[in-house]
């Protein structure tokens, strides 16, 4: 089975996140903040996920709400890698 | 924390917040989350006149906590150990506290979340501050956009709330300003408009029982009231 961008997204999210619940624990569309994610936990996400898809987050999606679930995650990553 | 504390700070919880507690992995992030939400609870129910187990809490249009049918506003952050909590009968709050940690790419953060200005006024600190003063910086950009609710989908870099000294800002009519909550960590307040607000940092950090046994004993906070412009 392949590994899908939802999947790599809840591995960011173990590896940089520090929630203090289990990732796979958590919906895709769970509010992460809710979850225990700090905003600067945010933004650890944010330079992972570029490093791992080798995208770059616009100012427009450097936003709270861009990063809510892992659902806004994956919608924010597949657009951008469709542009890339 | 003893089980006594723990059943006593639980009592005045939701269901729902107790649900939340028993998902999170380690006894002290429970802790710490029984703590400031049962702290919550009992700073508001104590200018409300009523009971803290009798608080409920419904989002507000734009998603930020509030008790219906009263003119309470409040925000509350917490991180590693440090709880704080800012209330207002006057005006919107937002707070943020952040544990000042070692950065590896400050200036690729810098680059993405800060103003042009505020990337000088960062730069143009000394190595050694720089890193306390991202996270001053931080912590405003996050108070404000937390105090306006609706801002969440604000880009953070077009938020300028930080000149890089202690100085209050104004920014769209509010007022954002650093607090200094406990050594080691860096917080911030915005407040619209004139007004007062209280700001009551609660440590567990050390000992998460310390809180409970605070205000469990009819001493709620030391809180310090801060008078918005000088």
């Amino acid at each position: 089975m392949s590994v899908t961008i939802t999947d790599e997204i809840r591995e960011v999210l173990r590896d940089h996140a520090r929630l203090p619940v289990e990732v796979d624990g958590l919906d895709d569309g769970a509010d992460l903040f809710d979850a225990g994610m700090s905003s600067f936990a945010s933004v650890n996400v944010m330079l992972a996920l570029e490093d791992r898809f080798e995208i770059e987050f616009p100012d427009e999606l450097l936003t709270r709400s861009a990063f809510e679930s892992i659902a806004s995650l994956r919608s924010a990553v597949s657009r951008l890698r469709a542009q890339a | 924390m003893p089980d006594r504390a723990r059943l006593e700070l639980a009592a005045c919880l939701a269901p729902a917040e107790l649900e939340r507690a028993a998902r999170l992995r380690s006894t002290l992030d429970r802790e710490r989350f029984l703590v400031a939400r049962a702290w919550r609870r009992h700073a508001l129910a104590g200018l409300l006149d009523c009971r803290a187990d009798e608080l409920e809490f419904v989002p507000d249009r734009d998603g930020k906590p509030r008790v219906p049918g009263s003119d309470l506003r409040f925000s509350a952050s917490r991180s590693a150990g440090i709880a704080v909590l800012a209330i207002s009968r006057e005006v919107e709050v937002g707070v943020d506290v952040e544990v000042i940690r070692a950065i590896d790419d400050l200036d690729r953060l810098a680059r993405r979340f800060m103003s042009a200005s505020e990337r000088a006024a960062l730069a143009a600190r000394p190595a050694a501050r720089r890193q306390a003063g991202w996270f001053d910086c931080w912590t405003r950009k996050e108070a404000y956009v937390k105090g306006i609710g609706a801002g969440l989908s604000l880009p953070l870099a077009s938020v300028e709330v930080w000149s890089g000294d202690g100085r209050p800002v104004t920014v769209e009519g509010w007022l954002v300003r650093n607090v200094r909550v406990a050594r080691g960590f860096a917080a911030a307040i915005a407040g619209s408009g004139a007004g007062t607000w209280d700001l009551q940092p609660g440590v567990d950090r050390e000992d998460p029982s310390e809180l409970p046994r605070r205000f469990l004993n009819g001493v709620c906070s030391h809180r310090a009231q801060n008078r918005q412009g000088r």
